[in-house]
């Protein structure tokens, strides 16, 4: 027994002194701060968005590599900063506007001069065009966004000619993404694709130095960036996390300094009562909303006043306070966001009126009440999903409306969504590259990948949508954008309900120059450690924003730290 | 009778098992609602709320009691599935021999080979949730064992003399198999059922915490708790606390019965084999 | 027979079983709905013809039994295809996410095997006593109690009471100068002689380690007291204290030893256990290990990850019944019919 006890105690007192051991060297030593190569400070920013495939902004489609390829390489357009009621692009590695040809199949582009790659070689039209021609060699997630493409050819050392294999307003747009966006050729022919792929070469501000799969990517600046008001001053690294509770708790430790998305709403109330920490903030991103099919056989919902009954049965409000706590505004009556002509053409719904939904079901021939089945997916797009259709499905039940909830895991989900095969579901629609077209065409013409999931066939809609697309003019537009959601309206295919919200956390001691706008990809460029002085030019640092109305959270035991009315504006501090 | 420590691991095991489907009995002649939601959301423990409020202001004690109904079912499904097919090809893989035995064997080694879960969480993504399903996912792991367990049996007793007596007067092979010899497995399956009842439920509440469990709203244990996760940090720890006390009760019942009953079962052979 | 056939035909007959799996497994993915390009962009404004491209890159719209052929072709080659998500070979995630969970279970383990069985020594050495009916109660409510949700606990007692324990992850952000050699982040500190990075991953390494390696003493510990009570019974026990052993002596040179190996090589049969209670700490603690990458490859309908992780767990449990089954051969020439 007694030699028994001696290992015990040996083994007890190794393990103590280890653990005691790991503590001293964390938390009574001086911290280090990470020490870098060269002068820059870091800066970490923390998100849940991993790298799904790669770094190659041919291949991967994802929003966190969309997000840093934005910064490395240079698409030939960009969003402004800001926000207006209808987004003009401004050229980023372009050197003018396109100069589009009569019947709309040549689009002549000019090019910056005096731009290099970040390993050194010069940038001109053959590097576009390489670009262009590689994107069918990769495996590439991305290449459909230029699909109107046919070909690309070089006119002068500084000219391209864009062929399309027919008319599309909208492919500016498209430029503005990162797949258009020229990556190197020499980089490319002395890696190889795959190498290529693990740390890619464009003009960008920063370059990639490194990427550990799943753990973070490191970039640095490029010093000899063309836009010198652009050139950053701080060395980034971009950390993955796989749960946002544990990003939470890093940004509250100090381990990271921005918490870039996504945290769950959930988690903002302790973050918003922290005196160290500040949020940028922009109002609009993705929208979440509820599909109701118009087109299966034998459902209930083939009658549009039916569809009309639902629509007056949801209360935003209700499920913005409760899925969201407050803090995903309710829809602003329209699935069309800022910048995209918006019309709240939906508000001939609102507000919430049980009795009128009643009336309706009966007009159509259901005095009591009707069986429906709703259909979603638990976590692609965003863990309250489950508690937006149990708010759902309670609400529906008062108009006499039975939903039976199908929760349906995502390849499933994506598969038969997209075959229209569900009878009402909830998704999100977000569009792709900054164009009005995109969103139209994405949910009202009948060729569109949204309109397919709800069957949705009208030719009204068609006919604008093309209109939308063949012309420029913004008053133009407006008006048939206007006319095309006040269709889209009375068909009553589409419940919007929420909008997302960005809050973008960081540690104030650390990191000034925050900034979050609405659809342009984070200009992490405008960046900087705290205390730092530099010569960024400042006007992207005073940008305004679009106000938005928050109800106050509903946590109960947490200090309400947003004005009554909740008035947030967008800015930078 | 019976040794006195498997007695009372038999009682406990049967008390606890009673009380927790009692507390779910209540929930329903009481009439609470696991469904609905209100403006409260994720109140503390209080006498409104005994065990608190979950994100979107549902009654926790109400969704914790009323979701013993959705784990207990999805188990016993699940021990179901296992035994019937399990007990019955063990019995016809050891009584004919031969290729067929060492085919059959193979192929439950095979499944053997692979951790139950994963087993689960493959077939669980491929046929989609529900109660059978989930059942059916769960039960595929656990196959091999009452293979394993009433072939063997099966092979000990298939050379005693009163089987080759039973088949000279032309017994049919079916009427020998389940009639004469299964009975003698029936000791062991059952200890071995209550005790996978015990699994079923974790793995249940496994595949609910993975996000592959019963569909939301159910009120279920793991999924209740897997989602009770995001709020822990925000200092909410009762969405994730209560469903797993109640797996613990639960599994810990079934356990303890399971133990107790194949320890009686044990020493009730062996003075069985001491007649032989 | 003689022990090297025996060996011999268990290694072969591992083959087959395999094959039957990686067979199963392959049929489920392709029956089950949805693929890897739907995965990904889906959900995007892409049109079905694009998507129908794509799938051609990948080679998802061959025949099913060319893909078989080719994929088992692939197999024998050491060729586990490649991730259609990540577009990398399989073997490269494997290789990436496996230092992690071998960390893991490794340091479980460490923990698990002492603990269980020193547990089971003292309830055996007191049965029938208080003590023993504490650690019989202490290990059976252990077992009752699921992976996840122990480790669960563990991070809210963290986050309620404040302790400065990290709840998640393998290693803080701020780790430099710690070489990438083997990607087991104790052993790569070492190398790379950074105390504080040591530090760091001891300290992330303990909530998983303690939920892991407790639900595994708790089984260990029940088999360590019955195998040791039951030795303890045998007659040669017996003799050893008529001659004159002290009780210790007698329980360290005869007791134990004898009890030792069943009780390793039931360890052994718990490695399908141990991979199940792996892939929920990981969970549980994101973990970046392959009980993770594999959750993560079913959501994404990733084919060949899935199929590669799933022969790859096989693998394991088959390799580790096999030298249990081995080591039961050589001490037992009966086995060996």
């Amino acid at each position: 027994m007694k030699m028994k006890r001696t290992y015990v105690i040996i083994a007890a007192i190794v393990v103590i002194a280890i653990i005691g051991a790991s503590f001293g060297y964390n938390y009574f030593l001086p911290s280090t701060t990470t020490t870098t190569p060269k002068q820059y400070p870091t800066i970490v920013l923390g998100t849940t968005l991993d790298v799904a495939v790669n770094l190659d902004p041919g291949v991967d489609y994802q929003v966190g590599v969309l997000n840093l390829n934005n910064i490395v390489f240079d698409p030939l357009y960009e969003v402004p900063p800001g926000i207006y009621p209808d987004v003009v692009l401004q050229p980023r590695l372009a050197a003018g506007p396109p100069v589009v040809s009569a019947d709309g199949l040549h689009w002549t582009i000019p090019l910056r001069q005096n731009v290099k790659f970040q390993d050194g070689t010069p940038f001109n039209a053959t590097a576009v065009k390489f670009s262009f021609d590689r994107l069918s060699t990769v495996q590439s997630y991305s290449a459909w966004l230029l699909s109107s493409v046919a070909s690309v050819d070089v006119v002068d050392m500084y000219t391209v000619r864009f062929n399309l294999n027919y008319p599309n307003a909208a492919l500016e747009g498209a430029l503005t993404m990162p797949v258009a966006g020229p990556v190197s050729p020499s980089a490319v022919q002395s890696m190889g694709n795959e190498k290529f792929g693990a740390l890619a070469v464009g003009t960008g501000p920063f370059k990639y130095v490194e990427w550990v799969k799943g753990d973070h990517v490191t970039l640095a600046p490029f010093e000899d960036y063309w836009n010198q008001s652009r050139v950053p001053q701080i060395k980034l690294v971009y950390k993955i996390y796989t749960d946002s509770a544990a990003m939470k708790l890093a940004l509250q430790k100090g381990d990271i300094d921005i918490a870039w998305d996504y945290i769950a709403t959930t988690d903002y109330q302790s973050l918003l009562a922290d005196p160290n920490l500040k949020y940028a903030n922009a109002a609009e991103g993705y929208h979440v909303w509820m599909t109701l099919n118009d087109g299966i056989p034998g459902s209930p919902l083939e009658d549009v006043n039916v569809r009309k009954a639902i629509e007056f049965s949801v209360d935003q409000k209700e499920i913005s306070d409760l899925a969201y706590h407050g803090l995903y505004p309710p829809s602003q009556d329209t699935p069309f966001l800022p910048g995209f002509y918006p019309k709240p053409s939906w508000d001939q719904y609102k507000p919430t009126n049980i009795a009128k939904a009643k009336e309706l079901l009966t007009a159509a021939g259901h005095p009591n009440g009707i069986d429906v089945n709703l259909y979603f997916t638990p976590i692609i797009y965003g863990k309250e999903i489950p508690d937006v259709a149990a708010l759902l499905q309670a609400q529906l039940a008062k108009a006499g409306i039975r939903v039976t909830l199908n929760a349906v895991e995502q390849a499933s989900f994506v598969k038969n969504f997209r075959a229209g095969n569900y009878e009402m579901a909830i998704g999100i629609m977000s569009p792709d590259y900054p164009d009005a077209d995109n969103v139209a065409s994405f949910i009202a013409s009948s060729t569109g990948s949204y309109s397919k999931r709800v069957r949705l066939n009208d030719t009204t809609l068609d006919t604008l949508v093309q209109q939308g697309v063949s012309t420029s003019d913004p008053a133009q537009r407006a008006k048939i954008y206007g006319d095309l959601q006040d269709r889209l309206a009375g068909l009553a295919v589409y419940v919007p309900l929420v909008h997302q919200a960005n809050y973008w956390f960081y540690r104030v001691a650390s990191v000034t120059g925050v900034l979050s706008y609405y659809f342009q990809y984070s200009p992490w460029w405008t960046l900087q450690a705290t205390g730092q002085t530099s010569q960024i030019i400042s006007s992207e640092l005073q940008v305004v924003g679009i106000t938005v109305t928050l109800s106050p959270p509903t946590f109960k035991q947490y200090a309400n730290v947003l004005t009554s009315t909740g008035n947030v504006k967008s800015t930078a501090s | 009778m019976w040794p006195k420590s498997s007695r009372s691991m038999v009682i406990a095991g049967t008390v606890i098992i009673v009380v927790v489907l009692a507390l779910d009995a209540y929930t329903h002649i009481v009439g609470l609602n696991p469904f609905a939601t209100s403006y409260q959301v994720l109140s503390p423990p209080s006498f409104a709320h005994v065990m608190g409020t979950d994100q979107i202001g549902r009654d926790i004690f109400s969704r914790v009691s009323f979701g013993t109904t959705f784990s207990l079912l999805v188990a016993f499904v699940s021990v179901i599935i296992s035994v019937g097919v399990g007990s019955v090809t063990g019995a016809f893989s050891g009584f004919f021999g031969g290729k067929i035995d060492r085919v059959t064997s193979l192929a439950f080694d095979a499944l053997y080979a692979l951790p139950p879960l994963i087993i689960a969480i493959l077939i669980a993504a491929m046929i989609g949730p529900g109660i059978v399903n989930t059942g059916l996912a769960i039960g595929i792991g656990y196959m091999p064992q009452y293979f394993r367990v009433v072939r063997g049996i099966i092979l000990s007793i298939k050379e005693r003399p009163f089987i080759e007596s039973t088949r000279a007067i032309g017994a049919g092979y079916g009427t020998l198999i389940f009639h004469h010899m299964i009975p003698y497995a029936i000791p062991s399956i059952i200890a071995l059922m209550t005790l996978n009842m015990g699994s079923g439920v974790v793995d249940v509440a496994g595949l609910g915490f993975l996000g592959l469990g019963l569909p939301p709203p159910t009120p279920e244990w793991g999924t209740d708790l897997g989602r009770g996760r995001d709020f822990i940090t925000s200092g909410a720890w009762w969405p994730s606390t209560f469903p797993g006390l109640m797996i613990v009760m639960s599994v810990l019942g079934f356990t303890l019965l399971g133990q107790g009953l194949d320890e009686v079962f044990r020493s009730a052979s062996t003075k069985q084999k001491e007649k032989f | 027979m003689r022990l090297r056939t025996f060996i011999l035909l268990r290694l072969l007959l591992t083959i087959p079983m395999i094959l039957i799996l990686v067979t199963v497994v392959f049929s489920i993915m392709r029956i089950l709905p949805g693929d890897p390009v739907l995965a990904v962009i889906g959900s995007r404004n892409a049109s079905e013809q694009q998507i129908e491209a794509l799938r051609h890159q990948l080679g998802l719209d061959k025949p099913l039994y060319l893909q078989y052929l080719g994929y088992i072709g692939g197999l024998f080659r050491g060729d586990f295809g490649y991730s259609m998500v990540r577009l990398d070979p399989v073997t490269t995630e494997l290789a990436i996410a496996l230092p992690a969970t071998i960390e893991l279970t490794f340091w479980s383990m460490l923990l698990a095997i002492p603990l269980g069985i020193y547990s089971g020594v003292v309830a055996a050495k007191h049965v029938g006593g208080k003590i023993d009916a504490s650690i019989r109660i202490g290990s059976l409510v252990r077992w009752c109690v699921p992976v996840f949700w122990f480790g669960l606990v563990l991070q809210i007692l963290v986050v309620q009471y404040g302790l400065p324990f990290p709840i998640a992850g393998q290693a803080s952000s701020r780790m430099v100068g710690v070489p990438d050699v083997t990607g087991l982040y104790v052993v790569d500190a070492v190398l790379g002689r950074n105390p504080q990075a040591l530090a760091d991953a001891f300290l992330h390494l303990l909530l998983p380690v303690l939920t892991l390696g407790t639900t595994m003493a708790a089984s260990i510990t029940q088999i360590a007291r019955t195998n040791i009570i039951g030795v303890l019974g045998e007659d040669y026990i017996k003799v050893a204290s008529l001659k004159g052993c002290t009780d210790e002596r007698v329980f360290q040179k005869h007791a134990l030893p004898n009890a030792l190996i069943p009780i390793l090589t039931y360890t052994g049969l718990q490695v399908a256990v141990l991979l199940q209670g792996a892939i929920l700490t990981e969970t549980v603690f994101s973990w970046p290990g392959l009980g993770r990458l594999l959750i993560v490859a079913v959501g994404y309908r990733d084919f060949n990850l899935i199929q590669g992780c799933v022969i790859f767990f096989a693998l394991v449990v088959s390799v580790a019944n096999l030298i249990v089954d081995i080591s039961y051969a050589m001490v037992d020439p009966r086995v060996r019919l």
